[in-house]
Parts: structure tokens; sequence; C-alpha cells
């Protein structure tokens, strides 16, 4: 049975990624619409995690406010505001559109949570320079190295026109040495994530069976 | 397109057999050091002393977009920490911002504390669904570093610029954090704000590192020859391009 539990969810996990992998490097009419019909039942899937995610809100923060923990205010209103989105978007009106669209819930989305999406995103600000604050206390030869690059790029920035070697020297870096950074990094992730897929490809890396 | 990628995986595939077998031989290289990998053992372990939950965040990315790779990084992570948290009975508070991770991350928490033995240890509110857009989330768990008795952070997968804000929180804490991310504009604030950085496709590397069987190292193996062989290519075209 223990065999059972762990070859079934491998096997299934192998024979799915490759049906998908199939479908994508070849135009066979066959392998298109298995690896179609696959995506579509992981989509159906998703849908019901979603579900296993509102009950999994309502347990935590239940939870929080049952055993008055810390925080629980923050956990009442959570799970106040779900229930009052809930209760406003479910119901179907005759001639009105339904769920997300409904001028109800648009209301609540533009009103409320987009005013405190903005609010946070704000806030970085904040964080963002405390957070350089941090890194540029040279600790170390890469820290010194960076804040010397800042104090460049910064200057190139707001030279104003005085020191016209400031600015080329500021493109020079973004598109030289950091532009070659980043592609470095972006390439070696990209090896890194094919080689993931191998890897669960193969059944060699599955953290969803023992 | 799809033709270079199919030639591309021909190409992996022979290779990492040939290192798998070199490896299995002994004749293949040590894995170099990432001392935040090497570091997560020691974090449970103070977690298990002060008796102090330990976060662990798999990214604000979902399972079954392009940013996979990263959140099974996370996952991968997890799964290891888990095993070590449930060993010594440390508390481990996981946090995930997409519903499809969730039963996931659930079921490697759980099998963690079954295969220790201690079943009756394991609650399913440990592992916590915040919110799906990543702001939200970032602001959930900032207020959860804020306010829940913690020793240490790990987050490793998809963030972006909201992770300033979960990021400063622990480092104004003092929590000891651990952070890994592939995403380029991230890395300077996950530098900045954690004590130990996973750059880049070092968040891939989480499995051969904890589990060290012969495949594994033989795919990070595999991953140094390819970039190698990039590396060969791209001079080779400039050489090209200079002397055509």
């Amino acid at each position: 049975m223990a065999t059972l539990k762990r070859v079934v969810p491998t096997a299934v996990a192998i024979v799915v990624g490759v049906f998908v992998l199939l479908s994508v490097f070849t135009s066979n009419s066959a392998f298109d619409a298995i690896g179609l019909y696959l995506i579509d039942t992981a989509v159906v899937i998703a849908a019901f995690a979603l579900i296993l995610g509102v009950i999994n809100v309502l347990r935590v923060h239940g939870r929080k406010i049952r055993e008055v923990q810390t925080g629980r205010f923050y956990s009442f209103v959570l799970i106040a505001a779900m229930l009052v989105v809930l209760a406003v978007g479910l119901p179907t009106l005759p001639g009105r559109p339904s769920g997300p669209s409904q001028p109800a819930i648009q209301w609540i989305f533009e009103n409320i949570q987009a005013p405190i999406q903005a609010s946070l995103s704000g806030l970085l600000v904040f964080f963002i320079i405390t957070a350089a604050y941090r890194l540029l206390r040279a600790r170390n030869l890469e820290s010194l190295v960076m804040l010397i690059v800042v104090i460049i790029v910064l200057l190139g920035q707001v030279t104003l026109g005085l020191v016209p070697v400031l600015p080329k020297l500021k493109d020079w870096i973004l598109d030289v040495p950091a532009m070659a950074g980043v592609r470095g990094i972006l390439l070696g992730v990209a090896l890194g994530a094919v080689l993931t897929g191998i890897r669960l490809l193969l059944g060699v890396e599955r953290p969803y069976s023992d | 397109m799809e033709l270079i990628g199919l030639v591309l995986l021909l190409l992996i595939l022979p290779i990492l057999l040939f290192l798998s077998f070199r490896v299995q031989a002994g004749k293949a290289d040590e894995l170099r050091s990432i001392p935040g990998m090497e570091g997560l053992p020691e974090l449970v372990g103070r977690s298990a002393e002060t008796g102090q939950s330990l976060h662990v965040s798999v990214g604000v990315a979902g399972l079954g977009g392009g940013m996979t790779a990263d959140t099974w990084a996370g996952l991968t992570l997890l799964s290891q920490m888990a095993d070590e948290a449930a060993a010594c009975d440390t508390p481990l508070i996981v946090t995930v911002a997409d519903a499809t991770v969730l039963p996931l991350a659930q079921d490697i928490v759980r099998r963690a504390y079954v295969r220790n033995g201690n079943p009756e240890g394991y609650d399913p509110t440990q592992v916590q669904l915040i919110a799906p857009n990543a702001m939200a989330y970032a602001s959930g768990v900032a207020g959860i570093l804020e306010r829940e008795p913690l020793t240490a952070n790990v987050m490793v997968g998809q963030f972006g610029d909201e992770y300033l804000l979960m990021g400063e929180t622990g480092a104004q804490r003092g929590l000891r954090q651990v952070v890994g991310t592939a995403d380029p504009g991230t890395l300077p604030f996950a530098y900045a704000s954690a004590d130990e950085t996973l750059i880049g496709e070092e968040i891939y590397a989480g499995g051969a590192y904890t589990s060290k069987k012969p495949i594994q190292i033989a795919s990070l193996l595999a991953e140094d020859w390819l970039r190698w062989l990039v590396v060969a290519g791209i001079l080779v075209a400039t050489a090209l391009k200079i002397l055509l």
C-alpha cells in the first residue's frame, strides 16, 4: 500500500507531464487534444482549490477569534469583509451582471480595495529608504562597491548638465555591467527552471509524494 | 522555437545521465557552497531551542503559471524544513498566496509529521492562505512577522516589489532572514534586508543539497555545464560578429 501511495502519484505526474510536453513539441492533433484536456482538468482542479482556500481562511481566522489571540480584531474584519462580498456578489439579480461585474462589487473594489492597495504601494517608498540605508552602510566590499555605484548613478540622474561626464557614466553602468549581470542571472534562472522541469518529469523531485 | 526547446531537452538528458553515472562512481566535483541553503537546519534548530515559530513563504505565484518553477523551488525547501521541524517539534507557520499551492503545502507539512511518527503534531492551520493579490499577501505576512513570536523568516519563490513590506518588517524586528528569488528586480531588496540571499538559480538547488541523490547532484552539475556552453556560444558569436 505504501509503495502504491508513492508510485501512483509519481506515475500520474510523469505521464501527464510527458503528454503535455508532447502536445507542445509536436503538431499531432491527438496529442494536442490530450494536452488541452489535461490542462483544462488542471484548471478545474485549481477552481476547487479556491474553495479549500476559503475554508482555510475561515478556519485560521475563526480560530484566532475563538481563542482570543493577538490580532483577532483584524481576523474579524477579514471574515466579515469576505462574507459581505460573498453575500453581495453571489446572488444573481435578473437583468444585472453577476459576480465580480456586479455594480456593488465593483464599488467595493474601486472604493475600498483599490485605495488600500494604492496606500500600501505608497508605503513602499519609505521601506525602500530604510532598505537603502541598511544596504549602504558599507559593511563589506560588496556594499562599498554598491554604495559607490549608487552615488554615481544618483548624481548622473540629477547633475542638471553641470558635470556632463556623469550622465554618460550612469548610462554606461546601467547598459553594460548592470545589464550583463541581469542577463547572467536570467540565463541561470532559465537553465535552472528547465532542469527543475526535467527533474519533475523524471520523478526525481516530488514533494507531492513520499 | 519548439524545435529549440526539443533540441535543448534532448541535449540535456544524455548530459544528465552521464553526470549521474559520474556522481555514482564518485568522480564528480563537490557541490559549491551556498551559505543560505546550508544555514537552514540551523534556523530550525534555533526555533526548536526557543520554542518560537519559523515562518516559511513559498512566494506569491501559484502552480500552473509561468512562475511554477519558482513556487516549486519554495515547496521543495518547505519539504526539507517541514521534515526537520517535525523531527524536533518546531512550530512552523507556512503562508501561501495562491489557492493552488495550499493543498500541496498542507500535504507536505502533514506527511513530514507522519514520517517523523507524530501525526497528531500536524495542525492544518499551520499553513495559511493569505490573499491571492501580491500586495494583500505582503501586508498579511507583514502582520504575521510583526505579531507572531518568530525566530526566523524563510522566503523562497516568486516575489516582486511587495517583498519589501515583508522583508523590511522582518529586518526591523531583527528576525534572521533567508530570502531567495529569481526576479532580478527584487534581488537588491532581498540583499538589503535578508541575512542570506539565494540568488537566481540557487533557489532551484534545494533538493540536491538536502537529498544528495546522484541524479539531483548531476542536474546541478549539468546546469553548470550548460552555462559554460552558453558562455562559449556567446563568445563564439561575438568573435564571429567582429571577424565577419
